[in-house]
């Protein structure tokens, strides 16, 4: 692949993309009364297309079509096991969604961190979960940035440097984000999800054909791989393991801010219901191509020194024509630069409304947008200077991402289903949950050979349950909060959104 | 069936997620085993969200969690 094809496939990306964020611009991001709720939220006024595909670009990072593929050749159907999991998680937007939306109006919130603030009366919370956001996030944006710097040092053959690589992912990132706030990243999110399905659809198309056609690819799968096509299959998804890694990747809806605050965002339920729908099969798809990328990888290529080598390999292969590769390499690298952008823009709204704005004397709306806006471009360089450095302990922060804010988890259940919950209760799972994570990937202990993402969860539940029986809740705020969700119970008088099995 | 019913729906294709694939499909080596498994799984989530959210609909929040409320609780979707 020539050096010049590579250049001009990224400089066309650069210019539509900048021209969609450009055009995306409008009153509600950048008029003059422009406030947190309209940057970050876009006035809770998001459509449900756009919504749909920007919540499945900022869902399946550069992950899906490496990592997943790689993941699929190493240990076969597991993988695809795994995502399906996760994918079954997301029906958690169909249950807390409607609460999340109706608590986000009423109480004007911006971020989840402030609603858990809110609704257990105590700041230390926001602050809390704001913090542990960017413990586990900045370096899972990192890890994602170096992985621009590699794909685009390994298709160049070296040409381009993964320091060059690295440095246009953050430069996009910020102006995608920066440009419009919210706005820009959702029409710049949803022209990437378009690129990266058309892309990867047709490559899997191409490849699956080229190896002879579906059933010829299985049929050669069950005869050299059999193994491929089971659980625990080649040894990698034993059963321990695929729980380890399906429970924090359940609740990722919930766990994650960069999703979770989409939420908050939707025009009205009609729009999220767009919204869910819309990812789901979008999600399915995707997910379903990127096995399928691994197992023809499997096929064609079976004796890779790494199983990550899996996409770029099959890229480079005859299978695939020189353009159509470069193409998907900007599909991975759009893949990626629609998660980061999410993320940064998220994380600056914690740190603003959740930090700063409970340290600050006098922080008004103008102020908060104001750091907001400061924030994002150190974030970005925080996060570039960690995929430089390539730390060890950022690549384990990043591994641990999913595990570390599964324990965020049952203080978010809890504000909604359980009056008794407390700030002390909260604050416990998630510092201490947190710290308890961090520690056994550290250490890489496994009490009673069991992974941590089995034990984050549980660790997080009995230490909010134990402290929150143990400390004296704020029972107005709660019975406001939980009234305006309609899990209040049928004594309060409140309306309710569905009584769903987990009331 | 109730939008409560399809959640518990959910709950239960999860579980058969696990159990299924590693209890029943694990010397199934062919394309119908557990890849057609999960597959048939992913839609059937699909089709529970459609049901679990069919009664969200535009207008007020006030409006539509009360809405949403009646449909619920008489079980007429």
């Amino acid at each position: 692949m020539t050096i010049g094809l590579i250049w001009s496939a990224v400089i066309i990306y650069l210019v539509v993309g900048l021209g969609v964020a450009f055009l995306s611009r409008g009153k509600i991001t950048n008029g003059a009364g422009v406030d947190m709720s309209g940057y970050f939220l876009g006035n809770r006024q998001m459509k449900g297309f756009v919504s749909a595909l920007s919540y499945s670009a900022t869902t399946y990072s550069a992950f899906m079509m490496v990592g997943l593929a790689g993941l699929t050749y190493a240990g076969g159907v597991g993988a695809f096991g795994f995502e399906i999991v996760y994918f079954a998680g997301v029906s958690l937007v169909a249950i807390f969604g409607p609460k999340f939306w109706a608590v986000g109006k009423r109480f004007g919130y911006v971020t989840p961190s402030e609603m858990l603030g809110h609704r257990y009366g105590d700041k230390k919370v926001a602050v809390a979960t704001a913090a542990a956001s960017c413990l586990f996030l900045i370096p899972y944006a990192a890890v994602q940035l170096a992985g621009v710097g590699y794909l685009l040092a390994g298709m160049s053959g070296g040409s381009i440097s993964f320091t060059t690589g690295v440095v246009v992912a953050t430069i996009l990132a910020i102006l995608f984000s920066y440009i419009a706030g919210i706005r820009s990243v959702m029409w710049t999110d949803s022209l990437q999800a378009l690129f990266m399905i058309v892309a990867s659809t047709l490559v899997a198309l191409l490849v699956v054909h080229s190896l002879g056609g579906f059933s010829v690819l299985f049929d050669t799968l069950a005869t050299q791989h059999p193994a491929s096509l089971t659980v625990p299959g080649p040894g990698l998804f034993s059963f321990t393991t695929f729980l380890g890694l399906t429970i924090p990747w359940f609740f990722f809806s919930l766990s994650n801010p960069q999703v979770s605050q989409r939420l908050f965002m939707p025009a009205s339920l009609r729009s999220m219901r767009q919204m869910l729908i819309g990812f789901l099969i979008f999600g399915f798809i995707y997910t379903v191509v990127s096995v399928l990328w691994g197992f023809s990888a499997l096929v064609a290529f079976p004796d890779l020194a790494k199983s990550d080598l899996a996409t770029p390999t099959l890229l480079a292969s005859e299978h695939v024509p020189p353009v159509l590769g470069v193409i998907v390499m900007v599909g991975i690298l759009a893949a990626a630069v629609s998660t980061i952008d999410s993320i940064m823009l998220t994380l600056s709204s914690m740190l603003s409304r959740d930090v700063y704005a409970n340290v600050a004397a006098q922080a008004s709306e103008s102020r908060q947008l104001k750091v907001g806006k400061w924030v994002l471009p150190v974030i970005a360089i925080l996060a570039f200077v960690f995929a430089e450095l390539q730390l060890n302990l950022i690549a384990v922060l990043s591994v641990a991402a999913s595990t570390g804010l599964v324990v965020i988890v049952p203080a978010i259940i809890g504000a909604f289903y359980w009056k008794r919950g407390t700030a002390a209760g909260a604050l416990a799972s998630i510092v201490i949950g947190g710290l308890v994570v961090i520690a056994l990937y550290v250490s890489g202990a496994k009490p009673l050979g069991l992974p941590p993402g089995i034990w984050a969860l549980p660790i997080a539940v009995v230490l909010f349950v134990a402290v929150s029986l143990a400390t004296r809740t704020s029972r107005e705020t709660a019975e406001a909060f939980m009234t305006t969700a309609g899990t209040a119970g049928p004594d309060s008088g409140a309306a309710s959104v569905e009584r769903s099995p987990l009331a | 069936m109730s939008a409560r019913r399809w959640v518990w729906g959910v709950w239960a294709l999860v579980l058969l997620c696990y159990v299924v694939p590693y209890g029943l499909l694990d010397q199934v080596h062919a394309w119908y085993g557990s890849f057609l498994f999960w597959c048939v799984i992913g839609i059937l989530v699909i089709v529970a969200n459609i049901m679990i959210t069919r009664t969200f609909q535009a207008g007020p929040a006030r409006d539509v969690l009360s809405r949403n409320d009646e449909l619920h609780d008489d079980g007429e979707q």
